[in-house]
Order: C-alpha cells, then structure tokens, then sequence
C-alpha cells in the first residue's frame, strides 16, 4: 500500500511541477491576427443562426414527407373502392342468377375476354326471359314474336311488373342452365358467336314448360286470371306438343267453349 | 450573482455574430491550446503555424459547431487534427520532431548531479522528459494535465477506449517518475 501511496504521491508532484512556469502562450502578433480575423469574419457576414440551424430545415423537410405519405395513404385509400371497380368490373357486376354465373364462369375458362363479352350478351337477351318465364306455345316459338307482345295477357301482375311463374321455375332454371352452357360452347366458335341461346339471333325464345303438368299449372291460373283466350291457346299447344296427353274433362269443356 | 457565460454559450454568440464573445472565448483557451501545439510539435515556429490554422479553422467552420459537445473538446479535436495531418502529410513523426526539439534542453541533472536545481529547472527537465515521451503517451498526458480534459474525453478525440487512455496515462507518469526520481 505504500508503495502506490508514493506512486500517488510522486504523480501529484510531477503533475503540480509540470504546471510550475508553464505559462507560455502564443506571441501578441498572432492573437491580434486571430481576433481580427474573427471580427471580420463575425462583421462581414453577420449571419444569424437559428437556434436550430440546419436541424429546422430537417424537421420541416421530414414533416413534408411524412404529409406527403398521409396524404397518399389517405388517398389512395379513398379512391380503392373505385380503382376495384374499374379493374374487376366482371367481379363486381355478380350475377344473382346461378345459370349466368356457371355461364360467366364456364366463359372464363374456356376463352377468356371474348367468351365473356359474348355471354353477357347473351345473358341480356335472355334475362327477360328469366325474369318473365311465363309458358308459350310453340307458335309463338315459331313466328318469333316477342315476350314483350304477350306481357298483356300472361306473366304480369297487378302492379304491371313481369311476375315468375311459380311452378315452372325449377325446370325453367335448368334450361336456362343449359341454355347458356350451350352459348358458351357455341361462342367458342367466333363465326357463330351470335347465335345464342335457341339459335336466333337478336329474338328472344319464348320458354315451354317441359312437362304437360307444369304447362297445365301455367294453364290453371291463366283460368283463375280469366285469361281465357290465352288459357286456350295454350291448351291447343299443349296439345300439339303432347299428342297423347290425354286432357282433363274441364280443359275439354274449356276449349269446346270456343 | 452575475454567471460567467460557457464556453459553449459564447461560441453560440459568436455564430450569431457577436465578436466580443468569441474575444472572450479566445483568451480562455489560447494558452492551453498554444502549450498543447508546442508540447506535440516541439517546434515554436511550426506550432505558431499550426496554432493559427485551428483557431482560423474554428472561425471559418463557426456555423458546423454544435453546443452539443463542449467546446474545448471540440476546440482540442480540431488542433489534434491538423497536428496529424501536417505531419502525416510531412511524413515525419510528432516524436522524431519533438526529440530534435528537446535536444537542445540541458538535463540538469546529467549535467552537475550535485548542483540543487531550482524549481523551475526542474519543471523544465521535466517538460523534456514529457517531449520523449511515446507519441501516445505523450498526447494523452498533454491533453490530461495541459488541456484539462476528463479521460472519457481524451478517449472521445483520440477515438480510442476509456481502458487504453488509462493505459497510456499510467505507462507515462511511470516513465517520468523513473526519469525524475531522486530529483523530486
């Protein structure tokens, strides 16, 4: 312990020697250049610093990127639901009925834009008949006159909107499936691509009940709608369709009426 | 109780331009800084030199300095800087220059061991035997006992650990002891 007692003891010696006439300084000449140059320095350009100097502009450059981004997000974030629609327009518009979106679907895989440009045709020439799938006669079928011609007498309600039929609805949906299966198929072939659904281009088909019941049901509340006329009309096809068929006692009564 | 303003408050003026704080500033530190110079060069002229380089320097570059760091660390970083380089781009040594130096200082103590020395002679043998020092050594004693700096800030201007300043300072008081024992 001593020892470094002495050792302390000589560095406090040597370091209070060290500072004994250690007061040498530069030469009066070079100070007064040195303070001259400040004061000119100081004088010449009497540049006020900011208390933050370049930090202020930093901060100030950061809170511009950092409301140039919010403003971006912001938007960006805003304008999303509109850049979607513009860019999955086909998404957007999903169709309710399950035979449109097979058919979209079915037109998507097979040949792209072009299958689907022409099934959304086809999808607006046959939606009327979707909405509208009132039982014709293959008369009808055959002067292609349009549903719109019959909307008076058959399919339209009270309030003059088109009214589904009821019981046709179910076998109705599968026909229209397939309906538009086949206008899939058939616009693969860019020659044909406007014939769709029947066959016809530009006139819509009526659509038949498939079975003698389901046209008998349609038949029956033509009758209870006093659509008489019509009702016979369409007793005459169902009779021509289905030869065999053999008719009720009132249909007959119905139809001797005439 | 007027407060004596800081060294750091004075530049800050001084960048505003206030000259007479940089006045103020300048005889604060001028000896120590001039002393520091001539310890490391070992060369009046050279250290005159190289002593109004670091001052214009701070002049200059007045707008660069932030009160974040105490001035004096600054300042002495500063002349550290320029001793390096003037004598890096001298190719020469700061120990080779400061042994030419103290060459012409008379050991007291080889020349008349018998005689009693004052004071003074002393404190002169014992500058020289600072000036023959290792540079490193040398330069963490000067910047300790000349420069006032805290070892923490030695180890900030010379970029080295806290440990190896303590290092350097310890090698070099032990070398100067055996260099003045019997004499103090």
């Amino acid at each position: 312990m001593s020892g470094e007692d002495d050792k302390q003891e000589q560095d406090t010696a040597i370091a209070r020697l060290y500072s004994t006439g250690n007061d040498a300084g530069p030469p009066a000449h070079l100070d007064k250049s040195i303070l001259a140059a400040s004061r000119r320095e100081a004088g010449a350009a009497p540049r006020p610093v900011s208390p933050f100097g370049g930090q202020r502009l930093m901060t100030l450059s950061t809170a511009a990127v950092i409301l140039i981004a919010f403003g971006l997000v912001t938007f960006m974030t805003e304008r999303e639901p509109a850049m979607l629609k513009e860019t999955a327009v086909l998404e957007d518009k999903k169709p309710a009925d399950p035979a449109e979106a097979r058919e979209k679907q079915l037109a998507r895989k097979i040949i792209g834009g072009k299958a689907e440009e022409l099934a959304q045709r086809h999808q607006r020439e046959i939606q009327p008949q979707a909405r509208a799938p009132a039982p014709a006669t293959d008369q009808e079928i055959a002067t292609g006159q349009p549903a719109a011609d019959r909307t008076g007498d058959a399919g339209v309600g009270s309030s003059g909107m088109a009214q589904p039929a009821p019981a046709p609805a179910a076998p109705e949906a599968g026909r229209l499936e397939s309906q538009a299966d086949i206008s899939v198929e058939r616009s693969r072939d860019a020659a044909s691509a406007t014939v769709v659904a029947n066959g016809t281009a530009g006139a819509p088909t009526k659509v038949k009940p498939a079975t003698p019941q389901d046209w008998l049901r349609s038949i029956d509340k033509l009758i209870a709608e006093d659509k008489l006329d019509t009702a016979r009309r369409e007793l005459r096809a169902l009779q021509e369709k289905f030869p065999d068929f053999k008719l009720e006692k009132r249909y007959k009564d119905l139809l001797a009426d005439k | 109780v007027s407060e004596t303003p800081s060294d750091e408050d004075l530049m800050t003026a001084y960048q505003a331009g206030d000259a007479a704080a940089f006045e103020v500033l300048y005889s604060r530190h001028r000896s120590p800084l001039y002393r520091f110079i001539l310890r490391q060069t070992g060369n009046a002229g050279l250290a005159e030199e190289l002593y109004q380089d670091v001052w214009m320097n701070i002049i200059r570059t007045r707008e660069k300095y932030r009160p974040i760091a105490a001035f004096r660390t600054y300042l002495f970083q500063v002349a550290r800087n320029r001793i390096i380089d003037h004598f890096r781009s001298s190719a020469r040594s700061p120990l080779v220059a400061m042994t030419v130096e103290t060459g012409d200082i008379q050991d007291p103590a080889m020349a008349n061991p018998e005689t009693q020395l004052d004071e003074q002679r002393l404190a002169d043998h014992l500058r020289a035997q600072v000036g023959s020092l290792p540079a490193e050594q040398r330069e963490a004693f000067l910047l300790h006992h000349e420069a006032g700096l805290t070892l923490a800030e030695i180890a900030f201007i010379t970029d080295t650990g806290l440990e190896t300043v303590k290092s350097r300072l310890r090698y070099a008081m032990g070398k100067l002891r055996n260099a003045m024992e019997g004499l103090l």
